[in-house]
C-alpha cells in the first residue's frame, strides 16, 4: 500500500460527466490518483480535509460562482504547491490563462495524452525544484 | 468465424480479471467522494455521477455498468427512485442498490436491497459482490 500513497493525486474539476470520466480513466491508467469534482467547491472541501494534491486540471467554466480562472488565482496565491493546468473550449480564454499557468491553456477537445504529459511536466519540473540545494 | 481465434487458449481471456464497473450517483461530494474511493480500493471501476441526469449519460454512452449504487434524494430532473424505474424499463438484468436517510415504502423491482444512510460501505460492496 505504500505505492499508492507516493502516487500523484491529481484533481479534476470538470462538469460533463462524459468528459471528467474519460479523462479521470485515462489519469488513472497511468497511475495517477485522481480525484473528481465538479465545481470549485469540491476542490476546496478536498482541500479542507487535507487530501494532499498535486496537480488540479480544471474546465475554466465550472458551475457554481467560482470560474476556473478565480480557482487558479487562489491556488496561485494560497496553495503555491499545487499545480493548476486550465482548459477551455472558450475562444479568447488563451491569453487570460496565459497569466495564470505557467505553459497556457490546453484547448478542447485536448487530446487525453496531451493533458497527462502536461502533467508529467508539472510534477517533474516540482522534483527538481525540490531537490535544487538551496 | 475466424479459426485461428478459436486456436486461442481459453486461459488466457482469464488472465484479465473481469473487471466489474459500478456507477455511483449521488450529489453530495463528499459522500461520492468516500464511496468511490472505497469501491475502487476494492478493486472495482467506478464512474461517478452528480444527479441522475449523469447517470443516464454514462448509460447512453456505451459504457459498460454492471450495479448502480443512487442516493434516492437528488437533485435534478429525477430523483433516485425515478431512476431505478428508467433503469429498470431501458436496462433490464442491471441492478440498482438505492440508499437514503428513510427508506421508502415500496422499492422496484430491481432494486435488491436498500441501505439507510450513513451505510457501510463494507456491506454494500458485499452486496454488490452477491449480485455480480
Amino acid at each position: 500500500m505504500a505505492s499508492a500513497a507516493e502516487r500523484p493525486v491529481i484533481m479534476v474539476l470538470e462538469s460533463d460527466v462524459i468528459v471528467r470520466t474519460e479523462i479521470a480513466e485515462y489519469l488513472r491508467e497511468c497511475g495517477y490518483k485522481v480525484i473528481e469534482g465538479i465545481a470549485a467547491n469540491d476542490l476546496w472541501i478536498i482541500i479542507d480535509a487535507k487530501v494532499e494534491l498535486d496537480v488540479v486540471f480544471s474546465e475554466v467554466n465550472l458551475p457554481g460562482e467560482t470560474d476556473g480562472f478565480t480557482v487558479a488565482r487562489r491556488i496561485r496565491q494560497t496553495y503555491p504547491e499545487i499545480d493548476i493546468i486550465l482548459t477551455s473550449s472558450i475562444e479568447g480564454a488563451a491569453e487570460k490563462i496565459q497569466d495564470l499557468c505557467v505553459e497556457g491553456p490546453l484547448k478542447k477537445p485536448y487530446r487525453a495524452e496531451d493533458v497527462a504529459a502536461r502533467i508529467h511536466l508539472a510534477l517533474g519540473r516540482r522534483r527538481s525544484a525540490t531537490r535544487k540545494p538551496k | 468465424m475466424n479459426k485461428r481465434d478459436e486456436s486461442i487458449p481459453s486461459g488466457q481471456a482469464d488472465t484479465k480479471a473481469r473487471v466489474v464497473t459500478v456507477l455511483i450517483v449521488e450529489d453530495h461530494f463528499w459522500t461520492r467522494y468516500t464511496a468511490a474511493e472505497y469501491f475502487r480500493g476494492a478493486g472495482y471501476r467506478v464512474i461517478e455521477a452528480n444527479d441522475a441526469d449523469e447517470a443516464l449519460s454514462v448509460l447512453a454512452s456505451g459504457n459498460q455498468v454492471h450495479v448502480v449504487f443512487s442516493d434516492i434524494r437528488m437533485s435534478g430532473s429525477m430523483d433516485g427512485l425515478a431512476l431505478a424505474n428508467w433503469i429498470a424499463q431501458r436496462y433490464p438484468g442491471l441492478p440498482v442498490i438505492l440508499t437514503s436517510g428513510r427508506r421508502p415504502d415500496v422499492l422496484p423491482a430491481n432494486c435488491p436491497c436498500f441501505f439507510i444512510k450513513p451505510c457501510s460501505l463494507g456491506d454494500v460492496e458485499r452486496e454488490i459482490r452477491g449480485l455480480v
